[in-house]
Order: C-alpha cells, then sequence, then structure tokens
C-alpha cells in the first residue's frame, strides 16, 4: 500500500500527460511540421550503410549531407530493419522515435532533478514541466523528432556530468574511466541527433565548470581528463562515419544549404520571434496554433512561471547545502532565457555579435533552441520551490503536500488548457493518408524505373519519394515561393526542355491535406490550389493524367535518364548506391559527354582503368567530357564518401574497443 | 532611458547599497507580481521594463548565491 502511495504522483502525472500524448497511442500517422511520412516500399529501399550523398535533399537534386548524416542514417537503418521486418511505418515511427522521446523525457528529466535535490515527492513535478512546456509541446508538435531526442536526454547528460564532476575526485582510476567511457558515449549519442542541442548542452556543463568549479587545485588535471579529455575523443572517434566526412568537405560541408537566407543577419533578425519576457515565462512564442511567423503576445499568467522558479533563491540563501546549486541554476535561468530571445530587447546587439564572430553560433539562426537552458533550470527550480513552500505552509498552517501538488497541477492544466483539451494541431492532430498518395505510390513503384517528380508549388508530405524517384519542390528549385513566378516559369517551353533533361515524369499540384500549402494571410484558401490547376491545364508541354481522384497529375511526353549522353553513345547503368554507379558505355565517339542529372558537385568523379576525372558543370548537372571511344565501362563515384566508410571502420572499432573496457572495468569493480 | 529605467534603477543602487540579498530577491518578485496585471491590460512598455528588471536582479541574487562564502 505504501509502496502504491508513493507512485501515485507518478501516475497522476502519467495521466495528465496522456491526455496531451494520446494521439500518439492511437493507428494514425503523425505527419506533420518536419515528420514525414514513408511507404512501406520506400523504407524498405532505404539505405542501411551511411551515404554522404542524399538523392533528394535541398530541392530534389540531391546534396551532402555530413552534418546530419548520423540522424539519417539512424532513420533509414531503423526504418529499413523493421519495414523489412513486417512493420509498418505507423508503428516505426512511433517506436523508434515518440515513444522513446517521452520515455527519455520522463526518466531525464527526472534523474536531473535528483542529481541536484534529494527530494522524492516533488520530483515527478520536473517531469512533467519538462515535458509538457510550451516549448516542448510546440517541438513535438511541428515533428522536430531529431531535435527533439536530443532535447529529451541532455537533462540526462548534464545530471550525470553534475554527479561525475562532484564524484570525481573520490572515485578510484577504474571507476573514472568507467563514468568517463560512459559519459563520453552520451554524449556521442546527443551529438548524432543534433549538434546545436549538443553545443547548448556543452554550454551548460563548461558554465557549471566555471561557475561552480567542482575540483580543487590538486584534482584540476584529474577533472580535465576524465570528465572533458576522454569524452571528447569518444564524441569524434563513436562519430567518425560522419565527422571525418564533415572535415574532410569543411569548406564546403554545408555547400547544399542555400546560404545567403541562413546565415544573414536579417535572418537572425527575422527568426528572433521571442521576446524577452516569453523566454523568460517559458512561453513558446507560436504558443499554441504553432503557425511560422505568428506570435501572440504574453499570456500573463505565464509569470507565475518565473516567480515560482526565482522564489527558490529565496530559499538558497537559507539552505547550507544546496544555495550553490539554486545559484547555478538561477544563472541558468536567466542567461538561457536572455539568449532564447535571439536578437530582441534588452541588448539584442550582444546575440548579433555571438552570431557573428563566436565559433560555432552561426548555428543557431532560430534562437528559441535556447528555450532548453531555460526548461532544465526552470524544470529543477520549481519543484524545489514548490517543496520548500510546502515545508513552510505545513509548519505554519498543516497544509499537506497533496493541496501544493494539486495546486500547482492545476495551475500548469490551466496554462498549457489547449493541450489537455486537444487543441493542438500537428503530431497531436488526428491525420489519416489521402487515398490518392497510396494509389499514386502504388503507380510509381509499378514503373520499377528512374525519374523525378515535380511537386508544384511545394512538396507534399505524402508525396512518394525514393533515391529511385527523387521528389522535386518547385519552390525549391525555381528559387521562389510566388505561385505566380512558378507559374510563368512553367509556361515558358524552355523550362520543359530543362524538366525533361532533369529525368522529370510527372507534375504534381498536391492536395495539401493539412492546410499547410494553400495560405492567404496564413489562413488555408483553396481557390489558390484551383487557380494554379487551371493555369497548369493550359501548359502545352504537360498532359492531365485521368484517375486520380483529387490529385493533379500531369506527365512529361519525354525525359532523359539519371545518366544521359550528349552524343551518339549509349548509356546503361548498375546502381551499386547513391554515392557510386557502374556505367557501361557503348559506341562512345570522341566529344561525347556524359551527364549525370545530380546537382554538381566537382567531388563526383569519373574513375575508368586510367584515370580519375571531376566532374565539370553542366547546366548544374554534372558531367565528364568522353575521351576514349568505343565500349567500356566506369565508375562514378562521390569522393567524400570514402571518408565515411574510413569513419565507419573507426567508429565500429571505437565501439567495439568502448564495450569490451566497460564489461572489463565493471567486472573489475565488482571484485 | 525612461523614466521608468531610472527608478528601477535608484532601487537597484539602493538595495546594492543595502547589501541585502533578500530584498533583491522580493523586489524582483514583486515586479513580476506588477507585471502581470500590466502584461493583461496590454500596458507593455512598463510591464516589459519590469521583467527585464526583474531578470537583472535574480541575475545578481544568483551571483550572490555563487560567490558566497560556504
Amino acid at each position: 500500500m505504501k509502496k502504491i502511495i508513493k507512485l501515485l504522483p507518478l501516475f497522476v502525472v502519467l495521466s495528465f500527460s496522456f491526455l496531451i500524448f494520446k494521439n500518439w497511442f492511437s493507428l494514425n500517422p503523425l505527419s506533420s511540421g518536419d515528420w514525414t511520412y514513408a511507404f512501406l516500399s520506400s523504407s524498405r529501399e532505404f539505405s542501411a550503410y551511411p551515404q554522404v550523398w542524399n538523392t533528394h535533399f535541398f530541392g530534389g537534386f540531391g546534396g551532402a549531407i555530413p552534418f546530419i548524416l548520423g540522424l539519417e542514417t539512424f532513420f533509414l537503418a531503423t526504418s529499413k530493419f523493421l519495414s523489412l521486418a513486417g512493420l509498418n511505418w505507423i508503428l516505426i515511427e512511433r517506436l523508434i522515435w515518440f515513444w522513446p522521446y517521452l520515455v527519455l523525457s520522463f526518466f531525464s528529466s527526472y534523474f536531473l532533478f535528483k542529481s541536484f535535490f534529494k527530494i522524492s515527492f516533488y520530483s515527478v513535478l520536473a517531469a512533467l514541466i519538462f515535458v509538457t512546456n510550451t516549448y516542448a509541446l510546440m517541438l513535438a508538435s511541428g515533428g522536430q523528432m531529431g531535435v527533439a531526442l536530443a532535447y529529451a536526454i541532455s537533462p540526462f547528460v548534464v545530471g550525470y556530468f553534475v554527479r561525475f564532476s562532484n564524484e570525481n575526485k573520490y572515485l578510484s582510476i577504474k571507476s573514472n574511466f568507467l563514468e568517463s567511457i560512459f559519459f563520453g558515449g552520451l554524449l556521442a549519442i546527443i551529438a548524432a541527433y543534433d549538434l546545436r542541442i549538443t553545443y547548448i548542452v556543452l554550454t551548460v556543463l563548461f558554465l557549471y565548470t566555471i561557475v561552480v568549479r567542482p575540483f580543487t587545485k590538486k584534482t584540476f588535471f584529474r577533472f580535465l581528463f576524465f570528465v572533458f579529455l576522454i569524452p571528447t575523443i569518444i564524441i569524434v572517434l563513436l562519430n567518425a562515419f560522419w565527422t571525418f566526412p564533415f572535415i574532410a568537405l569543411s569548406t564546403h560541408a554545408l555547400d547544399a544549404v542555400p546560404k545567403g537566407s541562413y546565415v544573414s543577419m536579417e535572418s537572425v533578425r527575422f527568426f528572433s520571434f521571442a521576446k524577452f519576457e516569453n523566454t523568460f515565462s517559458l512561453l513558446h512564442p507560436n504558443w499554441p496554433e504553432n503557425i511560422f511567423g505568428k506570435v501572440s503576445f504574453l499570456h500573463s499568467e505565464f509569470l507565475i512561471i518565473p516567480i515560482l522558479a526565482f522564489i527558490s533563491l529565496l530559499f538558497g540563501l537559507k539552505d547550507k547545502k544546496n544555495y550553490k546549486t539554486v545559484g547555478f541554476l538561477s544563472f541558468l535561468g536567466v542567461f538561457g532565457a536572455f539568449l532564447a530571445k535571439g536578437t530582441n530587447d534588452p541588448f539584442g546587439n550582444v546575440y548579433e555579435l555571438l552570431f557573428s564572430h563566436f565559433p560555432g553560433f552561426f548555428m543557431f539562426r532560430d534562437s528559441t533552441k535556447w528555450y532548453l537552458i531555460v526548461v532544465i533550470a526552470y524544470s529543477v527550480l520549481i519543484p524545489y520551490s514548490l517543496y520548500n513552500i510546502s515545508l513552510f505552509l505545513n509548519k505554519k498552517y498543516k497544509v499537506k503536500n497533496w493541496t501544493i501538488f494539486i495546486v500547482f497541477l492545476v495551475f500548469w492544466a490551466v496554462l498549457i488548457r489547449e493541450g489537455v483539451v486537444g487543441q493542438l494541431s500537428g503530431t497531436f492532430k488526428k491525420q489519416t493518408v489521402p487515398v490518392e498518395y497510396i494509389q499514386l505510390a502504388d503507380k510509381i513503384l509499378g514503373d520499377h524505373t528512374f525519374y523525378r517528380i515535380l511537386y508544384v508549388p511545394t512538396y507534399e508530405r505524402y508525396g512518394y519519394v525514393s533515391d529511385q524517384n527523387p521528389a522535386l519542390s518547385a519552390d525549391i528549385i525555381f528559387k521562389t515561393s510566388d505561385i505566380k513566378t512558378i507559374i510563368s516559369k512553367l509556361n515558358n517551353p524552355k523550362t520543359g526542355t530543362e524538366l525533361s533533361e532533369a529525368g522529370v515524369r510527372y507534375v504534381v499540384v498536391p492536395t495539401d491535406p493539412q492546410k499547410e500549402i494553400y495560405l492567404s494571410d496564413r489562413k488555408y484558401d483553396d481557390s489558390i490550389r484551383v487557380n494554379l490547376v487551371e493555369e497548369i491545364d493550359n501548359i502545352p508541354w504537360l498532359i492531365k493524367l485521368k484517375g486520380h481522384g483529387n490529385l493533379n497529375v500531369y506527365e512529361l511526353k519525354e525525359k532523359r535518364e539519371r545518366f544521359f549522353m550528349l552524343g551518339q553513345g549509349k548509356v546503361s547503368l548498375k546502381k551499386i548506391s547513391s554515392s557510386e554507379y557502374q556505367i557501361n558505355l557503348q559506341n562512345v565517339k570522341n566529344g561525347d559527354r556524359l551527364v549525370f542529372s545530380d546537382a554538381y558537385s566537382k567531388d563526383w568523379v569519373l574513375i575508368n582503368s586510367t584515370n580519375t576525372n571531376h566532374s565539370v558543370s553542366y547546366r548544374n548537372f554534372n558531367s565528364w567530357n568522353l575521351l576514349r571511344t568505343g565500349d567500356y565501362s566506369v565508375k562514378v563515384y562521390y569522393g567524400p564518401q570514402k571518408w565515411v566508410d574510413y569513419g565507419l571502420i573507426v567508429s565500429a572499432i571505437t565501439a567495439v574497443v568502448i564495450f569490451v573496457v566497460l564489461v572489463w572495468l565493471h567486472r573489475e569493480q565488482k571484485k | 532611458m525612461k523614466i521608468q529605467d531610472l527608478i528601477f534603477i535608484i532601487a537597484l543602487v539602493v538595495l546594492l547599497y543595502k547589501k541585502n540579498v533578500r530584498f533583491v530577491i522580493l523586489t524582483g518578485i514583486f515586479f513580476l507580481v506588477i507585471a502581470l496585471p500590466l502584461f493583461t491590460f496590454w500596458i507593455f512598455f512598463t510591464a516589459q521594463r519590469l521583467v527585464y528588471f526583474a531578470a537583472l536582479f535574480f541575475f545578481i541574487s544568483a551571483v550572490f548565491l555563487l560567490f558566497k562564502k560556504e
């Protein structure tokens, strides 16, 4: 009975959370925002082996993705293996992404709180605050699952670091190695999920080190070696399969990212949606509708959050054991709120300076990532405050713990009421896959040939996509989101020829079932889609196909293959991977040119028996002038892939060594 | 600089002169409590300033706790 009563707060919090996340336990697809949908057939074709060249990123012509190769490999490999085992996408996304996010978030935030304070009753509230604050809910609603998983693990990393850094000086050398290797492994995992969250977590750890100083003069180098040096080596080596190609590509590792918009100061200012009163109150600026750019005024009740958090300072003054912890977390809360507001007042120019000059800060065009620090601070401070308030009220007025707990829960429910009553959108809302997209996927699968599919005005999440059939997004390839401009480009007969050369066979006007494409003043307007269809119906080089329901599908009369010849010769190919092709050439004459219609990169090379030639740009595709005549075979290879291969060997050896060392150290400890 | 900023800075200087961290924290909390109805009634400028200075007061208190002698 006592055990049940002890677990009751956890049960209450879990039940409360279930109200918000219930759609994650249904059998509906969760595709929304950044989160995709994968047909069973396409997920079975995913490459489990890391490929640094991705054929359908960045508009659909491909590009190098070393900076997200870890996350991408995890996504593709798990999807492939589970789909081959017979699981459909609805189960895969829950088993690998959404349910682990919930479990890890709960556990790691609870662990973080217990790493700072040995308080039992209110500790589950740390998990409640961490999982159901508005920033976390907007992150989850928007389907940013790579960031979300890194977010979920980060409190555990911070908590583990706090424990390790404080115990380090008392542990034996073997124990230090054990803890150090495990800690390095944790950091390596979080780095693979999201580099920005890793950067933020490392900032917290660094601040803890210099502010709290959990070492003495004698133990400083020991601390440095075990707590920083070994974990750093492990992060780099375990992630070698993507850190190696990232370093090798260094000057152009981010070539595939459209730079102009990403790193300009104008874009940083534009993306600074949150004001200081929002960040300080742990209120996401897009709460609750999560519509990009739509920012509401501060809901004043959210100011109670920082009051509850910082009242802990009063208790910290008297708490001889924990005053430094309270000081550090309060410092962290203000620091995080200051950064999360981006370039807004006060002192917005500090963020601009950091973005321009501080190493690594260029990753934070979106300043809301820094909310993580505020969440970490408040999720620990608020339960600590509630505990001390309950001690005070219990002493003075005999108020029970449960009263404070319930009052806070009701307050929190009122605060995030839209989540509790099921008004949140994105992954929290029931979705279904429209039948016309399933039919289109079946049609494409039935063809078994290469071609690209152009979505106008933009790619729609239920559109079938694979290496064999990449999807193009008109707004990216025409570099405009203005529909009138896209239509005028499509009306140009030259565009038809260019799309044919790019291997486009179908042009699709999406139905937009989630009402996120055809927007006028942020409201869905179907007349935009209707007008678009009418315009495209009149394009002479497109043939409208019947039998696709509400989906408008058009076919081009001609299209090129992925590899084609400018000249007399013929080409046939065998795809080894998205980074390597075996090409058979026939009747090649002098002056023939081989064209490969993925995005141009000088790192694509043509290898024959005598030499290796780098690609030359042909209308932004890759090409090689063929000097040898006759019939022969060549290999077309993306050079930086070799760094993935080397890195994978290093990662595998590191993983094996770590495992062996951990087992051995663990056994030694038991002796 | 507006008159509100001046008032808040004077308050901060007085509190720091008195070296009473408890009052600094309580003043910060007081600022947030006052800011609540101001935001409700869309009196934004003063409300924002109250939040900025509350944060500053908490920051100073946190620093004091961090450097407090054991």
